[in-house]
């Protein structure tokens, strides 16, 4: 299988943090959601991916190849995306238009129109008097006009509203069509990574607690409604984690270990997340 | 690398319009003292801030992580800092002469001495000053800035409170070759360190 993105043994060590140990596959033509709480590392990922930070061991292939050897040709291929916009406050669309040229050999100009045009973003309105959203859709649209292959995105759609999120979305699935194009997106939005991903990857404090693709997880996570005296008689390999209320307990199980007449109802990849970091852990 | 200068240049375009504003105050102020030599030097200091801010607004916007994601190397972003340098200083030598020829009563040939070593104090100012920003960032690197243009003239104070006898004209010829030299030098030695220094950077 080609993979778009592939990491082996990725490991960066912090003063108090460590990235431990990283492995991910995200295959040529899908989306992967790279999810976790803030500080579990999917910044640090991603800049080592990017190259920006020094790797402590390791290995990181994208599109086949490791960044820090083929830097500028591989470069053209990916689209990226941080969770910020980081051109200088001054420059407008044209300028913004006029610099890209110089520096991507693969910029298309049409479709820079294209897609700014589409977002609604002013040609002549300096970058900052955008809103939020306005200079995440120019970021994203940089990142679409330059025959990208990879779209790498850091936060891309936090702090926006639901409707430019849902816009949002629909490029990127657009931009998906193409078989060869992939997308790595980490974010908060459980829901947004849920519409629209074949695979999620789950990092907690610099370790990857599960990579597998959405469906499966989904199929093979359930949320347990029961009494506590229920859950005992529950295999306790089966559950992940449980919250108790006043009305019972609630937790995330693995369907297939949990027999009779037990209540499950399925799981979203929020609840999945939540109870394998939150309390009552197993 | 061509698209990152291009970028400095775009995003100064509000400060050009002081900076022109300036060079008319300046010009006028030559004009009627007929006197080169403070405004060749003020042309030359705006061009080292000119720089300095250059730095300023990437470090705000964190163009330069953002950059790097693009087909950019690190020695782009630290040449492409250098050549914004250069340019500055070439532009502003070319005001200065400009300025010699139009204003009456110059002595052209003392000016273009002065113009050539407040390039080179501009040039040797850079130098120093952008391992320095790049090390440490601007906030910090500004701090610096002001002790780099305290410290020599404290230096040049105490130096003519110790009465030593004026240097002969033969030190006087060879302090005037030796300070391109030495400049040009330090120039080379900057760009070196700068790229030591980024390529350790993380971002």
């Amino acid at each position: 299988m080609d993979y778009a993105l592939e990491i082996r043994n990725l490991t960066k060590k912090y003063n108090g943090f460590t990235l431990d140990h990283i492995n991910l596959a995200l295959p040529s033509g899908c989306i992967m959601g790279f999810i976790g709480e803030n500080g579990a590392g999917k910044t640090t990922t991603i800049k080592l991916i990017l190259d920006l930070i020094k790797k402590d061991s390791g290995e990181i292939y994208i599109l086949g190849e490791e960044i820090s050897k083929s830097q500028r040709i591989l470069k053209e291929k990916i689209g990226v995306v941080m969770d910020e916009c980081c051109f200088p406050e001054n420059l407008d669309i044209k300028e913004i238009n006029f610099i890209m040229k110089k520096i991507y050999k693969t910029w298309d100009e049409s479709l820079f129109r294209q897609y700014y045009t589409r977002f609604g973003l002013k040609e002549k309105q300096p970058v900052k008097e955008y809103s939020r959203g306005m200079k995440m859709k120019l970021s994203i649209t940089c990142a679409l006009s330059h025959g990208s292959q990879i779209l790498i995105l850091d936060e891309a759609t936090s702090g926006l509203d639901p409707i430019v999120r849902d816009e949002i979305l629909d490029v990127f699935l657009e931009f998906i069509q193409d078989e060869r194009h992939s997308i790595f997106i980490s974010s908060h939005i459980i829901s947004d990574l849920e519409k629209i991903c074949d695979y999620i990857t789950f990092l907690h404090k610099g370790k990857i607690i599960f990579n597998d693709s959405k469906d499966l997880l989904l199929e093979k996570y359930g949320v347990l409604k029961c009494s506590e005296s229920e859950l005992k008689t529950v295999d306790s390999s089966a559950i992940i984690g449980y919250r108790k209320s006043g009305f019972g307990v609630e937790a995330l199980v693995e369907r297939e270990k949990i027999a009779g007449s037990l209540l499950v109802d399925p799981a979203s990849i929020e609840d999945i997340m939540l109870y394998y970091i939150r309390e009552g852990k197993k | 690398m061509i698209g990152l200068i291009l970028k400095d240049i775009m995003n100064l375009k509000k400060q050009a319009k002081i900076y022109i504003l300036l060079l008319a105050f300046y010009g006028f102020l030559a004009y009627s003292n007929k006197e080169m030599s403070m405004v060749t030097v003020m042309i030359c200091l705006l061009n080292v801030m000119l720089s300095v801010t250059a730095l300023a607004y990437d470090e705000k916007a964190n163009w330069e992580k953002y950059a790097l994601s693009m087909p950019i190397t690190r020695k782009d972003l630290i040449m492409s800092k250098y050549c914004l340098g250069l340019l500055g200083l070439g532009f502003g030598v070319l005001v200065s002469i400009a300025f010699s020829l139009i204003i009456p009563g110059v002595n052209t040939k003392v000016n273009n001495l002065m113009i050539l070593y407040a390039s080179l104090a501009g040039l040797g100012a850079l130098s120093i000053l952008f391992p320095l920003l790049f090390k440490f960032g601007v906030e910090k690197g500004r701090l610096m800035m002001m002790l780099m243009f305290f410290l020599p003239t404290v230096g040049i104070v105490l130096f003519s409170k110790l009465n030593l006898p004026p240097p002969s004209i033969e030190t006087i010829e060879i302090i005037k070759i030796g300070i391109p030299i030495f400049v040009i030098l330090l120039f080379v030695i900057s760009i070196i360190v700068s790229n030591i220094i980024y390529k350790k950077k993380e971002f």
